[in-house]
């Protein structure tokens, strides 16, 4: 199953900001990627901290 | 039993790092860092004063300082206020370097082991101690363990301590590394222009020979366009010579956790939302946070228990040590998130008005030069406070006007 939040690699600067306000803390920043786990609650708050637009909703 | 330690740090950034310089020689300690390299990548503006890095390191003559400035120029709509700032020591320093000094007194000095190349990705604390995972199947075990894992803050829930922060505590960030003929390499420049940075302020802190750290940060919960948009809408207006060298986002969460211990845990620096909830600035707070945590783990060390009761005194120690008034800076950040455009006006202007063309610098600086009601005094005090970073202004104004 595809995640419901896609990651544009190429603008991700990997800083952080998402990991920090998940909710349900379901990204891990690894050194080079960014992986999102299952159980993400659609709640949009990772798309709006994102600071370089890296984030969007699989739709 | 290799793999057995007395205390276990995860981050080996500035408080990761100053935590295991504070911990007594002896012990077996071991530092663990994602990166590669300790100081890379750098997400960073590199402000921070003179006089707090004494507070910490010996010496005088830092080797990582890039710049001293002499003046500080405060934006807003069309004002403008320029002060004077040579005493304050201001400085921009290679955050790269300055890693790289802690990490060598934690490794020379100390004989501690830092670990680079090592992502923790899980942590258990039961009543025998404290079990670490690496992502390459590795596992550890420590007596403590000091979570400096910086803004995305993973950790503290592994080990029961909320860290998940909300969109208005958070600044969202963009930076551009720029050089440009324009930039005066003694001037750093706040803009709190509204519609420039929602919630937030663009600065230019020059690096030397005319390279500068240019960046934004807004508020999360504003709705507004996103901060790289926001910052090369900026850089085109101003600098449409510049010439970008390195960019890249970041973030940075204030308000600091509720709790930040637990059993056999400390949380420190950016993890702890540690940082400056006006500026965003972290490294002192990362050192601050990071030194008491080094403290309270010899204690518990020397005591041999390590229950969340005894660690309580980590939290004690940060929130009673005078330079850090996190709390008040909070409430003032709040306050200026809610005010509507006119009352923004107004507060800025004041500011503008009344520092243009002064000197600041902690010792001359007296309060009944103020004209405004003490409250407004003690916000703008406040303001500035967190702008020069000075937390002596910030102490003064705490016992005077908030109580
Ligand atoms: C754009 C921007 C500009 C800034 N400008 C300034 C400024 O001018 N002045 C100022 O004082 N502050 C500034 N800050 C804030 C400052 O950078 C931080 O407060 C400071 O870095 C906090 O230090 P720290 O040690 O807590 O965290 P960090 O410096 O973030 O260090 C955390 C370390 O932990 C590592 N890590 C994370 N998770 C793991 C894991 N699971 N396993 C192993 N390692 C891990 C990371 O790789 C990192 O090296 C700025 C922040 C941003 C985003
Ligand atoms: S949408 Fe919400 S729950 Fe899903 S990954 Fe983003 S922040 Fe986490
Ligand atoms: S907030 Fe955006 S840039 Fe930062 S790590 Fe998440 S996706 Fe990447």
């Amino acid at each position: 199953m595809d995640s419901y939040i896609i990651v544009d690699e190429k603008k991700c600067g990997l800083c952080g900001g998402c990991v920090a306000v998940c909710p349900v803390k379901v990204i891990i920043m690894y050194k080079d990627h960014l992986k999102i786990n299952d159980g993400c609650i659609k709640c949009d708050k990772c798309i709006k901290v994102c600071p370089s637009g890296a984030l969007s909703k699989n739709e | 039993m290799n793999n057995n330690y007395d205390v276990i740090i995860v981050g080996g950034g500035p408080g990761g790092l100053y935590a295991a310089s504070v911990i007594d020689k002896g012990y077996k300690v071991i530092v663990f860092e994602k990166d590669e390299v300790i100081g890379e990548p750098i997400i960073c503006a590199e402000g921070i004063s003179n006089y707090i890095l004494k507070q910490f390191f010996n010496g005088t003559d830092f080797p990582f300082i890039r710049n001293t400035f002499k003046k500080v120029k405060i934006k807003y709509k069309g004002y403008e206020a320029n002060v004077d700032i040579t005493d304050m020591g201001v400085v921009t320093i290679d955050r790269t370097k300055f890693e790289q000094y802690i990490a060598r007194k934690v490794q020379e000095e100390k004989g501690f082991e830092i670990r680079t190349n090592s992502f923790v990705v899980d942590a258990k604390v039961d009543d025998d101690g404290v079990r670490v995972f690496l992502e390459n199947g590795e596992e550890f075990f420590g007596k403590i363990i000091i979570i400096a894992d910086g803004v995305e803050s993973y950790l503290p829930g592994k080990v029961g301590i909320n860290s998940v922060c909300s969109l208005k505590d958070m600044y969202s960030c963009y930076q551009k590394i720029i050089s440009d003929g324009t930039i005066d390499d003694d001037v750093m420049i706040f803009d709190f222009t509204p519609s420039v940075t929602p919630g937030g302020y663009l600065w230019v802190f020059p690096r030397g020979n005319k390279e500068a750290n240019f960046g934004i940060g807004v508020t999360s919960s504003e709705d507004c366009e996103k901060p790289y948009k926001l910052l090369e809408e900026y850089r085109q207006k101003y600098y449409p010579e510049s010439k970008i060298l390195r960019e890249f986002p970041g973030c940075v969460g204030v308000n600091q956790l509720a709790k930040i211990y637990g059993e056999r845990a400390m949380v420190v620096g950016d993890s702890a939302r540690a940082a400056d909830p006006i500026t965003g600035g972290g490294i002192d707070n990362a050192l601050r946070t990071g030194n008491f945590a080094g403290i309270v783990a010899n204690l518990v060390l020397k005591g041999n228990d390590f229950s969340a009761r005894r660690l309580s005194q980590y939290q004690e120690l940060v929130e009673k040590d005078n330079g850090y008034s996190l709390k008040k800076q909070n409430q003032l950040r709040e306050m200026l998130i809610e005010m509507s455009e006119e009352e923004l006006d107004k507060f800025f202007i004041s500011i503008i008005n009344l520092f243009n063309g002064k000197t600041v610098s902690s010792d001359i600086y007296s309060l009944y030069s103020l004209k405004f009601s003490l409250k407004t005094a003690g916000m703008v005090i406040n303001f500035m406070g967190s702008l020069m970073k000075d937390k002596y202004l910030l102490k003064m104004i705490m016992k005077l006007l908030w109580k």
